[in-house]
C-alpha cells in the first residue's frame, strides 16, 4: 500500500468510528417518551432562549435528535454518549422563525445495533421575549464561612457567563443582596460584609460605597428594593440568628429576632425609618414596590417574645401607599392573611405590570430557601385572589423575579437534589398563569449533576453590568460615605 | 585521559546525585512518610477540565494546580519520596548547568547548597509540593532561554508574562534571574522591554481580568503556612537561586588550589553537604506530628482497635490525638471503660471540639457527632471544611456517607461524582456508589447501618459551642444509643459528678449493660462507699465486690500519703488508670 494508500485508510477509519450512523428504514418506532435529562419536554419557551441541551438517559449507542418546526424544517443532532448539544446559530435561527409556534424533538435511539424512534415530544415558542441577562450568586450553600462568592451575568441567549463581582477581588468579604431597579442595571446595588463593608451603588460607570447604618439605627440595611423612580430603595433592616436542626433535612433555622423597614434616599444619602409600626409590635421585612411607586408591599409577623417558638412566627402579607413627594406612609393595610391559614409568606414580587404578586408560602417563619414546604403563589392584585403557581415541587421554591414584560418568572428551586437551589423559568400568561418551568440550559446538560454550589437571587436584568476588578479593589478600599438619619 | 580518571570523573560528577536521591528517598520514605499523609489528605485533586479551568482563572492557579497533581501521588508515600527526591535533584543539576563548560563540573557548591536547603524546607510538614515545583520550572525555562541567540531571546517578553499567569510570584524568581542575565550580557533593551511586559500584563491583568487582592497578585500563590513558616531560609534560598548566574561565573582560584592528593577539594563539596544535609534533617523529624499523623491514618481507616493500642503503646498529650482516640474508644464501646487509660482534659477538649471556623477544627470536631448520631451536625462541620479548605478526601468522604445516611442519595452522587473524578479514590467512591438509592444495603453495613438507626429522632438545635449540652437530647430521643451514654458518662466524670453518674445507671440497664464499665463502676463505688447518696434500684447490674475492695486500698493509701500530694501520686501510680485517681489529682 502506498503512503498515500495507508493515509486514506487511516483517515476514513477515523471518520467511519467517529459516526454514530442514522436511522434507516428498519427503525422500530415506540410510544414511549425519551427520558431525557434535564426534562424540557412540553414547555413553552422564549424564542431568544440558549440551546435546550440534553442528555437522553438511557443506555444507547447512539442517539439522533431531530428538531423541527412547525413548517417541518429543522436540523439534526447526532451524538454517541447521548449528550445532545444543539448548534447555537440553528437553534436561534429555528426559534426565531417560529415564534407563537412549535418545535418538535424526534429522538432516535440506537440499542443493540438497531434503531428505535422514541414518541416526539414538542415545545410552544413564545413570541415574548425573555430579558437578555440573568443575574446570580454562585455560592456554597454552606452556613457560615465563605470562601469564593460571586455575582455572575449569564446571557439568556447564549451560555455566556461573566462574573460581575467576585469576593477574591476584596479579600473573601462576603457579597450578597444584589438588586436592580425593574431589571435595569443603571440602578444596581449589592451589599459587602466584612472589613471592607458596604453598600455599593452603581453610579453610571462609577461605583459609590454607602455606609447605610447610622447610630439611630439598631441593625443593618438588608433585604433591598428600589423604588421605581430610582430615587429610594426600601431595606427591612434584620436582627438575624441562625440555628442547626439535629434531625431535619431542613438543617439550618434563620430567623429574625425583630426586623423593621428603612428606606434610603440615594440623592440625599439619608436614611429614615418607614413609620408602618410606631410601636414596635411586629417584624417587618421583605419590602416590594408596586410598580407605580405608591404602594410599599412588605412582610409583616408579631413581633416574638424572649420565649418566643420559632415554628409560631408568621408572616402576613401587608402594604402601605406612599407619597415621594413627601417621602410619607400611609397606616398599613394587611393584603393576604397567611396566618389565618398557618402559613407565612415572604418575597412578595409584583409583576412589572403591576396585575400580579407572586410570594413564596411556607409554613413559618422569613427564610423560606431551607423550607421543603415553601411554594409559590400568586396574587391577583384587582381582587387579592391567592392561587397556587403551576410547577412547584415537592421541595423549595423561593426566590423569585418578574422579566421587564411580565411574561416570565425565574426562581430557585431545589427540586433536584434538595440542597442546591437551581434556577427555573416560567411562561406567564396574561391571566397570571405559571406555565411548567424549566431549569436555566447549560452547554453541558450534566452541568448540574455535579455542580454544588447554588444559584442564589436569580435576578432578570435587560442591560450588561460593567465592573472590572480593579474598580472594585479601589471602591473597597475606600472609605464608606456615610449616610446621615432623616426623621422624614 | 587514561580510564581510571574518566571514572574518577564520572564518580565525582554523578555520583553525589545518585547519593541525593538514595539518601533523599530513603529519609523521606523511611523517617518523614508522615508529612506526604498529612499533604496528601489536606487536597484532592480531580480529573476533569472544569477543576482545570478553575484553576486558569489566577496568577499561580496553573502552578496549584500541578501543586496538587503531585501531592495526590502522597498516596503512595514512596511516590512521594522518589518525586520529591527527583525534584531536589533537577534542581541542583540545572543550578550546576548554568555555569559554563569547563567550569560546571567545579560549580558544585551553590547548587547543591539550595538543593539542601529545599530538602531541608521539604521536611516541615507544612510545605508544600508547589514551592518545589514553582522554583523547578523557573530554573527550567531560565535554562531554556538563555542558550537561545540573543535575537530568540526576545521571547521572554512574552515568556515572562505568560510565567506569571502560570506560576504566579514564583515567576519573579525567574524574572530576577533574567536582569541578572541581560545585564550581564549587556542587552539592555530586552531588560527593559521584559520588565515592562510584566508590568503591563501585571497592571492590566489587576485591574481587568484578576479578582483577587493586589496583595495576593503579587505574592499568591506563595503562602507562610504554605512554606512551614520557613520565611528565613526559603528566602535566603530564593535569593541564592537569583544570584546563581552571576555565582556561576565567578572563579574562585583559592577552591581550585586545595586539594586530596589529584582531586579538587571542591569535588568533595557534595558530599560535605550531603553529611550536613543528613544531620540537619535527622534533627528535624517530628515525632511528636509522626505519631499524631500516623494515628489520624488509623482513624480514617476505622481501625479503632490500632488506633488505641497504638496511644497505649505512644502515650500522647495532644488533644487532637485524644480527641481521636475517645471517638474510638466510643465506637468500640470502651469509652466509659477504658477512659482514664489515657490523659483527658477536665474541661472536655479531649471529648469535645467546640465549633470554631478553624480548619483543623472543623476537620475533625464532626467525629464526635457522627459517632453519638447527630448526623446532621457531622456533615456541618465536614461542609464547613470544604468550603474552607476545598475538597479532601476524607471530608468528602464524610459528606458522602452522611448523605446515604440521611437518603439524600442525589446529593450522595454529587459528591461520589466528584470523588470519582480523583486519582486514588475512585475505587472507594464505586464502593460509595453502590449504596446509591439502596436503603436496604445502607441498613445493612456495618457503618452506614449503624448510623443511620442512631441518627436522632429528636429534632432540636445543636449546640455546638456546648457539644455536650446536645447528649441529653439524643439520649432522650433514644436511651439505647450506648456510645452518647458513654459519652455523657465519660463527661460527667470529667466534671466529677457522681450523682449524674449513679442516676444513669438505670439507663444503663436500659440500653443492655450486663456490666457496669470499670471507670464508672470506680465513680458508682466511690459514691456507695464515701455514703454520698443513694444507689438507684438495678436488676441486672452489680458492683464488683473487687472494685471496692481496690478502692478501699486506694483510699488507705491515700490517706496514708495525704500531706503530701507528690508522694500520693506516686504511692497510687498503679491507679493512675482509675476514675479515683482523676477525682484527687486532676
Amino acid at each position: 500500500m502506498s503512503i498515500r494508500g495507508f493515509y486514506i485508510l487511516v483517515i476514513s477509519s477515523i471518520f467511519l468510528w467517529s459516526c454514530t450512523g442514522t436511522p434507516g428504514d428498519d427503525l422500530k418506532s415506540t410510544e414511549t417518551l425519551p427520558h431525557i435529562k434535564p426534562d424540557y419536554t412540553a414547555l413553552t419557551i422564549p424564542f431568544n432562549i440558549a440551546p435546550l441541551n440534553f442528555k437522553v438517559v438511557d443506555e444507547n449507542e447512539a442517539c439522533v435528535v431531530k428538531v423541527v418546526g412547525a413548517d417541518d424544517q429543522g436540523f439534526t443532532v447526532q451524538s454517541k454518549n447521548s449528550i445532545i448539544q444543539f448548534p447555537e446559530r440553528k437553534w436561534k435561527k429555528l426559534l426565531s422563525e417560529n415564534k407563537g409556534k412549535e418545535i418538535s424533538f424526534q429522538v432516535f435511539v440506537k440499542q443493540s445495533g438497531k434503531w428505535l424512534k422514541l414518541k416526539s415530544f414538542s415545545n410552544q415558542v413564545s413570541a415574548q421575549e425573555i430579558d437578555p441577562y440573568l443575574y446570580y450568586r454562585l455560592l456554597y450553600p454552606g452556613y457560615e464561612s465563605w470562601t469564593e462568592i460571586s455575582i455572575v451575568e449569564r446571557s439568556l441567549d447564549s451560555f455566556k457567563e461573566k462574573v460581575v463581582i467576585e469576593n477574591n477581588v476584596v479579600g473573601q468579604n462576603c457579597v450578597n443582596c444584589h438588586a436592580f431597579n425593574n431589571q435595569n442595571s443603571d440602578d444596581f446595588m449589592f451589599h459587602m460584609r466584612g472589613n471592607l463593608g458596604g453598600t455599593y451603588f452603581a453610579d453610571g460607570d462609577d461605583l459609590k460605597k454607602v455606609n447605610l447604618k447610622t447610630p439611630e439605627m439598631q441593625n443593618g440595611a438588608t433585604y433591598p428594593r428600589w423604588h421605581p423612580s430610582g430615587k429610594f430603595v426600601a431595606f427591612s433592616s434584620n436582627k438575624v440568628v441562625q440555628q442547626f436542626h439535629s434531625m431535619d433535612n431542613k438543617k439550618i433555622e434563620v430567623s429574625d429576632l425583630n426586623s423593621s423597614l428603612v428606606m434610603y434616599d440615594v440623592a440625599k444619602n439619608e436614611m429614615m425609618q418607614v413609620p408602618v409600626d410606631p410601636d414596635k409590635q411586629f417584624m417587618d421585612t421583605y419590602p416590594e414596590w408596586s410598580p407605580d411607586g405608591r404602594y410599599l408591599y412588605f412582610c409583616r409577623a408579631k413581633q416574638i417574645a424572649e420565649d418566643y417558638d420559632y415554628q409560631d412566627t408568621k408572616y402576613n402579607l401587608c402594604r402601605a401607599e406612599f407619597d415621594p413627594e413627601t417621602r410619607s406612609f400611609n397606616a398599613p393595610e394587611l393584603v393576604f392573611d397567611a396566618e389565618a391559614i398557618g402559613k407565612s409568606v415572604s418575597f412578595p414580587r409584583i409583576s412589572p405590570k403591576g396585575d400580579v404578586l407572586v410570594f413564596t408560602l411556607h409554613d413559618y417563619g422569613c427564610f423560606s430557601i431551607w423550607h421543603k414546604e415553601a411554594d409559590l403563589y400568586s396574587i391577583d392584585l384587582a381582587d387579592f385572589q391567592v392561587t397556587k403557581c403551576e410547577g412547584n415541587s415537592d421541595f423549595t421554591e423561593s426566590y423569585h423575579s418578574w422579566s421587564t414584560n411580565s411574561s416570565w418568572l425565574v426562581f430557585s428551586s431545589k427540586r433536584d437534589d434538595g440542597l442546591t437551589a437551581r434556577p427555573y423559568i416560567s411562561f406567564v400568561d396574561e391571566n397570571g398563569n405559571t406555565s411548567k418551568p424549566f431549569i436555566l440550559p447549560q452547554k453541558d446538560p450534566e452541568f448540574y449533576d455535579e455542580f454544588i454550589k447554588t444559584f442564589n437571587i436569580p435576578e432578570f436584568a435587560t442591560a450588561d453590568v460593567h465592573f472590572k476588578p480593579g474598580k472594585l479593589r479601589s471602591t473597597a478600599n475606600k472609605q464608606a460615605v456615610q449616610a446621615s438619619w432623616a426623621t422624614n | 585521559m587514561n580510564s581510571v580518571e574518566q571514572k574518577n570523573k564520572l564518580l565525582f560528577r554523578f555520583f553525589p546525585y545518585l547519593l541525593l536521591f538514595l539518601f533523599g528517598t530513603f529519609f523521606l520514605y523511611r523517617f518523614t512518610d508522615y508529612i506526604f499523609f498529612y499533604q496528601e489528605k489536606s487536597s484532592l485533586f480531580l480529573v476533569s477540565l472544569p477543576y482545570l479551568i478553575d484553576h486558569l482563572h489566577y496568577p499561580g492557579g496553573f502552578l496549584e494546580y500541578l501543586g496538587t497533581l503531585q501531592t495526590s501521588f502522597y498516596y503512595y508515600p514512596i511516590i512521594g519520596a522518589v518525586l520529591v527526591s527527583i525534584e531536589v535533584c533537577g534542581i541542583v543539576l540545572l543550578l550546576q548547568s548554568f555555569a559554563e563548560k569547563p567550569d560546571r563540573s567545579r560549580f558544585v557548591l551553590v547548587p547543591f547548597v539550595v538543593g539542601a536547603a529545599i530538602f531541608l524546607m521539604q521536611t516541615n510538614y507544612q510545605y508544600q509540593a508547589l514551592n518545589t515545583l514553582g522554583i523547578l520550572f523557573q530554573l527550567i525555562l531560565y535554562r531554556v532561554i538563555t542558550p537561545f541567540k540573543p535575537k530568540f531571546q526576545w521571547i521572554s517578553v512574552v515568556l515572562l508574562p505568560l510565567a506569571y499567569f502560570l506560576f504566579g510570584s514564583f515567576s519573579f524568581l525567574l524574572l530576577g534571574m533574567m536582569t541578572l542575565f541581560f545585564i550581564l550580557e549587556k542587552s539592555w533593551l530586552k531588560l527593559l522591554v521584559s520588565w515592562l511586559a510584566v508590568a503591563v500584563f501585571f497592571v492590566f491583568g489587576s485591574r481587568l481580568l484578576f479578582y483577587q487582592t493586589t496583595e495576593s497578585l503579587f505574592v499568591a500563590p506563595l503562602e507562610t503556612v504554605g512554606i512551614g513558616g520557613q520565611v528565613k531560609l526559603f528566602s535566603a534560598t530564593a535569593l541564592l537561586i537569583l544570584f546563581v548566574p552571576l555565582l556561576s561565573k565567578l572563579k574562585l582560584k583559592v577552591f581550585d588550589r586545595l586539594r586530596i592528593k589529584k582531586n579538587h577539594l571542591n569535588q568533595f563539596t557534595p558530599y560535605i553537604i550531603l553529611l550536613v544535609l543528613a544531620v540537619l534533617v535527622f534533627n528535624r523529624v517530628d515525632e511528636k506530628n509522626r505519631d499524631y499523623f500516623q494515628a489520624e491514618k488509623l482513624f480514617y481507616a476505622q481501625q479503632y482497635d490500632e488506633l488505641i493500642r497504638f496511644n497505649q503503646r505512644f502515650p500522647t498529650n495532644n488533644k487532637l490525638t485524644l480527641f481521636l482516640n475517645n471517638v474510638a474508644l466510643a465506637e468500640t464501646g470502651k469509652l466509659a471503660d477504658s477512659f482514664f487509660r489515657f490523659r483527658q482534659s477536665p474541661d472536655g477538649s479531649t471529648l469535645f471540639l467546640n465549633w470554631e471556623i478553624i480548619s483543623e477544627i472543623l476537620k475533625r470536631g464532626g467525629f464526635y457527632y457522627y459517632a453519638t448520631g447527630m448526623v446532621n451536625e457531622a456533615q456541618r462541620w465536614a461542609y464547613e471544611y470544604m468550603v474552607m479548605q476545598g475538597n479532601t478526601p476524607e471530608s468528602l468522604t464524610m459528606m458522602i456517607k452522611t448523605e446515604l445516611i440521611k437518603g439524600n442519595y442525589k446529593t450522595a452522587e454529587k459528591y461520589i461524582s466528584i470523588l470519582e473524578k480523583s486519582l486514588f479514590y475512585k475505587k472507594r467512591a464505586q464502593d460509595l456508589r453502590k449504596f446509591l438509592n439502596d436503603d436496604q444495603a445502607v441498613l445493612a453495613d456495618k457503618d452506614l447501618g449503624e448510623k443511620r438507626r442512631l441518627d436522632t429522632k429528636l429534632d432540636f438545635f445543636v449546640q455546638s459551642d456546648k457539644p455536650w449540652v446536645n447528649l441529653l437530647p439524643v439520649l432522650q430521643s433514644d436511651s439505647t444509643n450506648r456510645i452518647a451514654l458513654e459519652y455523657e458518662l465519660a463527661w460527667l466524670m470529667l466534671q466529677k459528678d457522681m450523682k449524674g453518674i449513679v442516676a444513669l445507671l438505670p439507663a444503663m440497664e436500659k440500653a443492655g449493660y450486663t456490666k457496669i464499665p470499670k471507670n464508672v463502676e470506680e465513680a458508682v463505688v466511690t459514691y456507695k462507699l464515701l455514703r454520698v447518696g443513694e444507689l438507684p434500684e438495678l436488676t441486672r447490674l452489680q458492683i464488683n465486690p473487687q472494685t471496692e475492695q481496690r478502692f478501699q486500698r486506694y483510699y488507705q493509701l491515700f490517706q496514708q500519703n495525704q500531706g503530701n500530694k507528690q508522694k500520693a501520686q506516686n504511692a497510687l501510680r498503679e491507679f493512675a488508670d482509675t476514675y479515683w485517681y482523676y477525682v484527687f489529682f486532676d
